[in-house]
């Protein structure tokens, strides 16, 4: 590389770094990569007729939506997440980035992106107990990073899967792996890579088979 | 390590994005799979080779606009989504904010628009693609792999 295009690139480092406080910690850059990929699913919800609603963690209506850096319990205000109210064909869903659920080993996980049931996540919050696998509709995995997936991701992936057997879930990334799709199409998986808004062609293929996925399953 | 690589790391660390520079190194240590020829019949093998200097290099670009120029573009899309599909409280547009685990204090995302300084690293990136600055958008912005 070129000495003086080398400086230059240093130099727009430090500009941009020193702007943009999201780049300071991996955690963030995640959480904004989650609510873009809540936001194609706000789109594909859209498509298909749904009405939506901005709650806050206490289940009022808001104008500010509040997500948190780590997981959240469906009845605990002070570490859930805001969500979106979603009404389709006359039944309730949330929409929910952060959400620990119970898998069916009855282990916690936390579920980056997911559609659950609106009367038993109401039901769950009043009698204080976690929601489990049996509410959950869709989950995606969401996966930001520099460069390629490394595999134990996808392995990961795998294991989640297995604890949530539902019909629509998926693994989304900003960027390609051959090895992690391969292997997740071997075990009858889903994965959307790609999905950045620079690359509208991936995200509307992505809305496209969601909306579809979500008429059969909501 | 590629000499461009490592001082471009050094700069990362000093502007506290240390964790750039990490999956940069640990992608490039992890090195690349490669198939290699097997007798007629025989299931093709494969085996991990390191990344050239040049690659190693297209590991730092792809890495760098990833997050330094397209992670606004993520938000703002997202921000714009949400502002345009949830209905809103009292016809005031819906914000978004990110606060810490059990915090109600919003955490800072971006201070000014990093609109110029993106676009500005974003050319030099595609000046510095060692495939050539017409092969950049295909391979860095597409992502194909040959």
């Amino acid at each position: 590389m070129d000495a003086a295009l080398r400086n230059e690139i240093q130099n727009e480092l430090g500009a941009i770094g020193a702007a943009a406080p999201v780049l300071l910690s991996q955690a963030r850059v995640e959480k904004l990569y989650e609510i873009f990929t809540m936001s194609c699913v706000l789109r594909a919800l859209r498509s298909i007729g749904a009405t939506m609603q901005a709650r806050d963690s206490d289940d009022r209506l808001t104008a500010n939506l509040v997500f948190r850096l780590a997981p959240g319990l469906i009845y605990n205000p002070a570490s859930a997440p805001g969500f979106v109210r979603v009404w389709y064909e006359n039944k309730e869903y949330e929409l929910q980035n952060g959400l620990r659920v119970k898998g069916s080993s009855r282990v916690l996980h936390e579920l980056d992106v997911c559609i659950i049931d609106g009367p038993r996540a109401r039901s769950c919050r009043q009698r204080q107990v976690d929601i489990d696998y049996s509410a959950v509709r869709f989950l995606a995995e969401c996966k930001c990073y520099g460069d390629t997936l490394p595999l134990h991701l996808g392995r990961e992936y795998l294991g989640l899967g297995s604890e949530f057997s539902l019909r629509v879930k998926t693994i989304v990334s900003n960027v390609e792996s051959a090895e992690i799709h391969t292997l997740i199409r071997r075990h009858g998986g889903t994965t959307n890579f790609r999905l950045v808004p620079t690359g509208p062609g991936n995200v509307n293929m992505f809305i496209g088979w969601l909306a579809k996925e979500l008429q059969h399953a909501l | 390590m590629n000499n461009d690589v490592e001082r471009i790391n050094a700069t990362l660390r000093e502007q506290r994005l240390g964790w750039i520079a990490d999956e940069i190194e640990m992608t490039i240590a992890r090195g690349k799979p490669i198939t290699k020829d097997s007798p007629r019949g025989k299931p093709k093998e494969t085996m991990v080779v390191p990344l050239s200097p040049e690659e190693e290099e297209e590991v730092l670009i792809r890495v760098l606009r990833n997050y330094l120029v397209e992670v606004e573009d993520i938000w703002r899309s997202a921000e714009a989504t949400f502002a345009e599909e949830v209905s809103e409280h009292g016809n005031a547009p819906i914000a978004l904010s990110i606060t810490e685990a059990a915090s109600d204090r919003s955490v800072p995302l971006f201070d000014v628009e990093t609109e110029m300084p993106r676009r500005k690293l974003d050319e030099l990136l595609r000046q510095a693609w060692p495939g050539g600055p017409e092969d950049y958008p295909r391979r860095v912005i597409e992502q194909r792999r040959d």
